[in-house]
């Protein structure tokens, strides 16, 4: 049973599920309705009328059997709930086909808001009917409490979690409230605002003094390997926003990469919120249980990688801090982690720069995209030896060092050609990836053995001509990267980067 | 005649002469299960997502679950005519117009003529005897006067093994073909392209095509089952145990000879001549008719009915199966 200190959050959590269960109700049964009113679709049906009148009705039910379930005084049978669990299943795997049946720029939202509409109600009757409480002495608990996360985060993962009325608001809220009900003595999660004093001492003698877990570990800083730097990229401390305006406009041939140091290092997650510290991540991860997207394998062009999502305790114990050597290398790459996990977002800041005029794609105007309203934000965190092949963004790009270090090497857009971009394959442009693997041009990796092309000797000995930078990252700096240079990209250490996209 | 079934019930698509309206949840049917008889015979069954519509000949058209409004007018149409349209789960849909009137029940969008996809200086959708679809694509079987048969798929490009065809490299989309014996036209993915490998088979033309999910299937005249699809998926979806690829294989169960096939989203359903129903694939909703343990099989696994009928025919909705049963009443 849940203790009395809690119980404030559980009771909240409790009417979140029911306020949420009767929005669905009323919103499917106003969709059914309009469909037997009017002969013509009515063009501003939302929602997930384009599902279909069968998913309506059968979300809509499961919606009500919910609320009956919860408000009839006896506690449900069990096959009850089971058949109401698997019916809530079965629209998941229903709409979750279409993800993938659909480009996912072409699925029509109704999918997604079906799929995160059934998640919430799954979610709602694992809470009410199955869970018991975090402190079951069995660890049975601990079993539903992790299918209640990751039932939560598929929605936010898969599905972008949509929905206007519940959507995203509604899954971080019960989240909180879950998390809360769990750590009744948890400090509150506001937070205190980031040290603004400046760096006097090197990050790994400041992160000894922030103010919360001192004593614990931090990542290993150890390099298996090292690549030697031979064109490096020019250093500067902090522009102002006009000099960095000035610096982007200055060559009609677009700007050249730049480091900036020291920009990033009051943030928190370089002080007060060390993401060097594995504690630290687990204790925003609702204790390692939120669900990640973690790519397996060694490149994305090689055809034994794989994506899956893990929890992220187990992300951490099996591929970053265990002693021995995993079989294969895991990266959590590309993935608006923040937007998932808006704790971790209130430990970095959106960089000034982001708010710049950036010029053109130097080359090719129909890189450019449409205007972002905010600048996008993606989390790099891995072992050492993560690897993104040689590619291209249609945006510019400020990548953040927090933890460990990288090497990146940049080539001009104006050499697009010499690096031969790839064309469709299966079905899928990757026009911005490059044919040639820098890591076993230069000998720095083995190819794999299950790689179908490599690039002719002669090609090789091309590429080796044209003309690059590069440098390694340390913790604390910030790599501009112009749109359409351009990079690749390897971990030295467990490293953990930050991107901001922007135009 | 009888008609067993098995598998997902959400609507009561299982349920013939149930009033629509109860209280009770719908469960799905675990095991095969009688859920119709016509002592005059079945003619047809037409499984949909959310219903099936069965044609009788003593009591005509009869439908268990619920139809869509929209959809209410297909069930007017003959029983032939069930051949002629499909849709994909990627909004297209496809009905042949040189057999089905252009009428309003197949609006333009989203319904697509099949006579628009060929060029306008051939009879091919005329000749067409099945239209079929699966989640990303659609497939037909055009039959001709002598007896042979062309099979044609069509569909999206990220799942190229379900055409069971080449398709032009990207590389030659722009400029001309390089390799001069070539005489083969390559044929791109979202235009109707011969399976080549089905054109030339030992065992005589193709009879009879299914398809579901991302796995198609084919019956020779001479009994024999070929299978292809996109193995990524199929396995994604319970079939991990076929194997299938973008080459079309032969199924070998025992010695049998196939009489009839059905495709579900992640499972198949084989008839052998000899009238034993063999089932692969995911049970995830009773499908296969082997109880509500099995999650699903990845062997052909034999399942039997407690009838004394012969089994004539196999269907299959994405997630049931159905079996139609010549039962001793039809035999006298």
């Amino acid at each position: 049973m849940r203790n009395m200190a809690d119980s404030d959050s559980c009771d909240k959590l409790e009417r979140l599920c029911l306020s949420a269960a009767e929005q669905i109700r009323s919103e499917c049964d106003a969709i059914l309705k309009q469909n037997n009113d009017s002969d013509s679709k009515n063009p501003q049906a939302t929602g997930i009328a384009d599902c279909g009148e069968p998913l309506t009705q059968l979300l809509g039910r499961q919606a009500s059997q919910f609320i009956f379930l919860l408000q009839s005084r006896d506690s449900p049978e069990p096959e009850t709930v089971s058949l109401l669990l698997r019916r809530l299943d079965d629209i998941l795997s229903e709409s979750y086909s279409h993800f993938y049946a659909y480009l996912f720029k072409e699925l029509p939202v109704c999918w997604r808001q079906l799929y995160t509409d059934a998640v919430i109600l799954k979610f709602a009757a694992l809470y009410l009917f199955s869970y018991a409480g975090p402190a079951a002495s069995d660890g049975s608990q601990d079993t539903t409490l992790d299918e209640m996360i990751k039932t939560l985060d598929l929605a936010l993962i898969l599905a972008g979690a949509a929905g206007e009325q519940r959507g995203r608001r509604w899954i971080n809220r019960a989240l909180d409230l879950l998390e809360a009900s769990c750590n009744p003595t948890e400090l509150p999660r506001e937070d205190t605002p980031p040290s603004k004093r400046p760096r006097l001492s090197p990050p790994t003698q400041e992160m000894q003094t922030a103010p919360i877990q001192q004593d614990s570990p931090v990542f290993s800083t150890h390099e298996p390997f090292t690549p030697p730097v031979t064109h490096p990229i020019r250093r500067t401390t902090p522009l102002s926003l006009s000099d960095f305006q000035s610096y982007m406009d200055s060559s009609l041939h677009g700007p050249s990469p730049l480091i900036i140091t020291s920009l990033a290092s009051t943030w928190p997650c370089l002080t007060t919120h060390p993401w060097s510290r594995p504690s630290y991540l687990l204790s925003r991860t609702f204790s390692g249980r939120r669900l990640v997207p973690i790519e397996l394998g060694r490149s994305y062009v090689d055809t034994a990688w794989s994506q899956r999502l893990l929890p992220f305790r187990s992300f951490l114990q099996t591929y970053i801090t265990s002693p021995s050597p995993s079989p294969q290398t895991a990266y959590l790459a590309q993935h608006q982690l923040f937007t998932q996990l808006p704790a971790l977002r209130n430990d970095i800041l959106i960089p000034d720069y982001c708010y710049t005029a950036p010029p053109p794609h130097p080359t090719d105007p129909s890189a450019d995209q449409p205007e972002l309203d905010t600048p996008q934000l993606n989390a790099w965190f891995g072992p050492a030896g993560t690897i993104t092949p040689l590619h291209t963004d249609p945006y510019h790009n400020l990548l953040v060092q927090v933890v460990g270090r990288k090497y990146v090497r940049l080539y001009s857009p104006h050499d697009t050609p010499r690096l031969k971009p790839r064309g469709r394959e299966g079905g899928v442009e990757m026009g911005n990836t490059s044919t040639f693997d820098v890591g076993i041009v230069e000998g720095w990796d083995e190819p794999p053995a299950s790689r179908d092309e490599t690039s002719p000797a002669a090609d090789i000995e091309l590429f080796r001509d044209v003309p690059y930078v590069d440098c390694i990252l340390e913790a604390g700096d910030t790599l501009y990267i112009p749109i359409g240079w351009w990079h690749y990209v390897k971990g030295l250490s467990v490293s953990f980067s930050v991107s901001f996209w922007w135009n | 005649m009888e008609l067993y079934a098995a598998g997902f019930n959400a609507w009561g698509q299982l349920q013939f002469g149930k009033d629509e309206q109860t209280n009770e949840e719908p469960d799905d049917i675990p095991t095969f299960t009688r859920v119709l008889r016509d002592d005059n015979g079945i003619d047809g069954i037409h499984p949909f997502p959310s219903y099936t519509i069965v044609h009788t000949k003593t009591s005509g058209v009869l439908t268990a679950g619920l139809i869509p409004k929209a959809d209410l007018p297909l069930t007017t149409l003959p029983h032939p005519s069930y051949s002629h349209f499909a849709r994909a789960s990627n909004g297209l849909s496809v009905f042949n117009d040189t057999h089905l009137p252009l009428s309003p029940l197949f609006p333009q969008p989203p319904w697509t003529p099949l006579s628009s996809l060929f060029p306008a200086n051939t009879n091919i959708p005329s000749t067409v005897t099945q239209l079929i679809s699966y989640t990303t694509g659609f497939a037909a079987l055009s039959t001709f006067p002598d007896g042979s048969t062309q099979v044609y798929t069509w569909g999206d490009e990220r799942y190229a093994a379900c055409l069971g065809r080449d398709i032009p490299a990207s590389s030659d989309t722009n400029g001309a073909a390089d390799s001069q014996g070539e005489t083969e036209v390559e044929v791109v993915a979202t235009t109707p392209g011969i399976v080549t490998d089905l054109s030339d088979l030992p065992t005589g033309p193709i009879t009879k095509l299914a398809a579901g999910g991302y796995v198609l299937a084919a019956l020779t005249a001479g009994k024999d089952l070929y299978i292809w699809g996109h193995g990524g998926r199929a396995a994604a979806a319970g079939l991990r145990g076929l194997g299938v690829s973008g080459e079309t294989m032969p199924i070998v169960i025992e010695d049998y000879d196939i009489e009839d096939v059905a495709v579900g989203e992640g499972h198949v359903v084989v008839l052998t001549t000899s009238g034993e129903v063999f089932v692969i694939g995911s049970n995830s909703n009773g499908q296969l008719g082997l109880g509500q343990e099995v999650k699903g099989v990845e062997s052909w696994t034999r399942v039997s009915i407690k009838s004394e009928g012969d089994i004539v025919g196999v269907a299959a909705g994405p997630k049931c199966s159905f079996l139609l049963v010549r039962d001793t009443v039809d035999k006298k």
